[in-house]
């Protein structure tokens, strides 16, 4: 795994880039102004695949960002990331209400889903009070390949707008969204390897030529090596 | 920041029977960069008895010597409303109570209509000058003290209740200040993926990548 992985960052594609496509992740919070308003968030998460370029088609599962709650309980654990976060996989498809992609609404999300905990939930307008209430946020509801090849998807460009919940403080402290957020870069990254489990192949080939009867000989007497080629 | 509040408490003798009447009114209206922080003002109406036992309070806070009671669980209460109709509100912890020195009633006739003992500040509105809010706020209550032969509180100490009720709005207005702006946050990255980590695959076996 290992070899293969050295291989990739050793190589460079016919333009003279990497293996690994650039993306560019870009997450802000805020400002809220004092009293009962919501923090607006814009996250963008963009990657454009160049010919060359993640060459082993990684397979990039549904993502979706959940309150604790609503994560499924028949799951596994797919990843431990930094900071102690944990990403999930759900096992059954389940409904939730979620931001994005579209409308925001009641979604029935189905396997495989790859989900990360959010610490609460996430609105539509930033009045408190007002908009409607989501349990998450979707980054993308279907799963898909990632790679130049014809047939993947080739290209994301990923923005979703929400508000968060209206918290206490001077200023309130939105942190462990943010910690959250961050994971979703990492999380990407992690996926994006995905498929390297299975490496090259050199071709294999079986040949046999001559007699039948010098074949039934060979096994008759174990001891005689005979090459196929 | 706060706008300005018309408020006015008349007792007045009616010929309509021997109970005086009260009337409480209150007006106010939210101008443009008055209450930007959007606080929550509740509805204000009577609370009506059959709902009184069974609504356990607490002391929320004390305006001069009046106190405001808080609801010590969510659950309902019944109020009469200024049109004269019975509404079922939900009580909740911000919910606030302000007991009255005696019964007020509904009807001028002795003998005859609703005992109400207190002012109920529930449910409620975000109020500013922002379009999906309320910029405005009227509150008129009517209705008559108990007579005066027998024990019944003089109407002073009423009066003095009222009184307070621009005070509570004011403290009400405060709601939301506890919330203060915040500057932006970001997290940008802008690089080719070539991250290390460690991840759990289908048998749950580690896989490290160097």
């Amino acid at each position: 795994m290992a070899r293969n992985k050295k291989k990739f960052f050793s190589s460079e594609t016919p333009h003279g880039e990497g293996p690994f496509p650039k993306v560019i992740y870009k997450v802000t919070i805020g400002p809220k102004p004092m009293g009962n308003w919501r923090p607006p968030f814009n996250l963008v998460l963009q990657c454009e695949v160049k010919p060359g370029q993640l060459e082993w088609r990684p397979y990039i599962p549904a993502v979706c960002l959940l309150r604790p709650e609503k994560i499924p309980h028949s799951r596994r654990e797919r990843f431990s990331l930094s900071g102690g976060l944990k990403v999930y996989e759900a096992q059954k498809s389940f409904w939730a209400v979620i931001l994005g992609p579209g409308a925001p609404g009641e979604r029935f999300l189905e396997c495989p889903v790859l989900i990360l905990p959010l610490p609460g939930d996430l609105f539509t307008r930033p009045q408190k009070g007002e908009g409607q209430q989501c349990e998450g946020l979707c980054l993308w509801d279907k799963g898909f390949y990632l790679s130049p090849h014809k047939g993947d998807c080739s290209s994301l460009n990923i923005v979703r707008e929400g508000y968060l919940p209206w918290r206490e403080g001077h200023p309130p402290n939105y942190d462990d969204y943010m910690k959250v957020f961050k994971a979703v870069f990492e999380l990407f990254c992690l996926l994006l390897e995905d498929g390297l489990t299975s490496g090259d192949l050199p071709p294999l080939s079986l040949e046999f030529q001559g007699p039948l009867n010098q074949r039934m000989q060979a096994l008759e007497k174990p001891d005689e090596t005979i090459s196929f080629v | 920041m706060f706008p300005e509040i018309n408020f006015k408490a008349d007792i007045i003798r009616t010929s309509l029977g021997p109970r005086p009447k009260f009337v409480l009114s209150l007006s106010t209206q939210v101008r443009a960069g008055q209450l930007s922080w959007r606080p929550m003002v509740p509805s204000v109406v009577m609370l009506y008895l059959p709902s009184r036992p069974r609504l356990e309070t607490t002391l929320a806070f004390r305006l001069g010597s009046i106190p405001v009671l808080r609801p010590l669980f969510a659950g309902s209460a019944l109020c009469l409303t200024p049109s004269g109709v019975k509404v079922k509100f939900i009580t909740r912890s911000s919910t606030l109570i302000v007991p009255l020195p005696g019964y007020v009633f509904d009807s001028p006739i002795p003998g005859r209509g609703e005992r109400l003992p207190g002012i109920y500040l529930g449910g409620g509105w975000f109020m500013s000058s922002y379009p999906v809010d309320i910029r405005s706020l009227e509150v008129h209550i009517e209705g008559y003290l108990p007579c005066r032969r027998g024990p019944a509180p003089a109407p002073k100490a009423y009066l003095e209740v009222f009184n307070i009720v621009p005070e509570l709005l004011k403290e009400l207005w405060r709601d939301g200040l506890d919330s203060g702006p915040s500057q932006e946050l970001g997290l940008e990255y802008n690089e080719i993926v070539c991250s290390g980590g460690t991840i759990y695959g289908p048998e749950q076996k580690e896989i490290l990548f160097i």
